[in-house]
């Protein structure tokens, strides 16, 4: 096996993506940075906050969506982490809240680094935003509409 | 509003982001070299072929799925390795945007109160449907 051929050609492959991701992800992080500053997320879940009681969640829920949607999970995770604390939750919301974010998350910044390595960036997003809501439309239904859902949003399964 | 506060604090967010990069293509791209250049890329690509093609993707499309499953970085590294067209490029990287590094987030999931299986499996079932009704949507190969 050609291993000279193996090491030449991963330094080449490795120097060329981690240059391109390098010059897309510096600006982009510095510009999300700034619309934190300006606290556009927090104007927009004060909008969303009825859509998220739509699905079963409490409104305070909105804010950790967008952030998770928008920025990535783990920063999302870090509001969501802060609001369990004033907010209690059934395992049945949890897991709502993480069937639309696991999906469908840091949108801004997959989206251009999908675009980048030449993938059509529109289409893999509509392609996760409508499976996101979709699957999770369809668990909140669901829970909904059967009985064992009833019982494990009872006070006792509160976590 | 101190810009210059705003900059220092994106800048190390993506410094972060560049190590991680570097720590998770490097390994994946020699990974996926020393598999190209040992001949065994292509048989594996050959064994997942028939499960592949019911999503328009290659055999080759089975190792960047799996190699999402580390990070999605690597699935980026995998993708910059194989030779595949822009309408694949973008099935795979639904699947993997929609599905990727199912035993940490499963266990991330959990750890929050939820069912960590039970949305990973979901979210694995919502990506081969997704691409395989990209893989019909997208006109062209």
């Amino acid at each position: 096996m050609n291993w000279a051929g193996v090491f030449m050609e991963t330094f080449e492959v490795s120097f060329s993506t981690i240059l391109k991701m390098t010059i897309i992800i510096v600006p982009l992080l510095i510009g999300i940075e700034y619309l934190k500053e300006i606290g556009w997320m927090e104007k927009l879940s004060a909008k969303l906050r009825k859509v998220s009681e739509l699905i079963g969640l409490p409104g305070e829920a909105a804010f950790g969506m967008i952030v998770a949607y928008s920025v990535g999970l783990v920063f999302g995770s870090g509001v969501i982490i802060r609001m369990r604390k004033e907010v209690e939750m059934t395992r049945k919301q949890i897991n709502t809240m993480f069937i639309f974010i696991g999906m469908c998350h840091a949108v801004i910044e997959e989206t251009i680094i999908f675009t980048a390595v030449g993938a059509n960036g529109i289409i893999v997003l509509a392609g996760r935003v409508l499976t996101s809501f979709l699957f999770g439309f369809m668990y909140v239904w669901i829970t909904k509409h059967t009985g064992t859902s009833i019982r494990k949003s009872s006070e006792k399964d509160i976590v | 509003m101190d810009i210059k506060q705003t900059v220092m604090r994106g800048s190390k967010g993506a410094f972060k982001v560049i190590l991680d990069l570097i720590k998770y293509i490097i390994p994946a791209v020699f990974i996926l070299k020393a598999l190209e250049h040992s001949g065994w890329l292509v048989r594996i690509a050959d064994f997942f072929e028939p499960y592949m093609s019911y999503i328009g993707l290659p055999g080759e499309g089975a190792l960047v799925i799996m190699m999402g499953q580390v990070t999605l970085y690597s699935a980026i590294a995998a993708m910059a390795v194989i030779d595949i067209t822009v309408k694949q490029m973008t099935i795979v990287s639904t699947f993997v945007a929609i599905f990727h590094s199912c035993i940490l987030e499963s266990a991330v999931i959990s750890k929050a109160g939820g069912n960590g299986v039970m949305v990973i499996g979901l979210r694995f079932v919502a990506a081969i449907l997704a691409c395989f009704i990209l893989n019909i949507l997208i006109p062209g190969v």
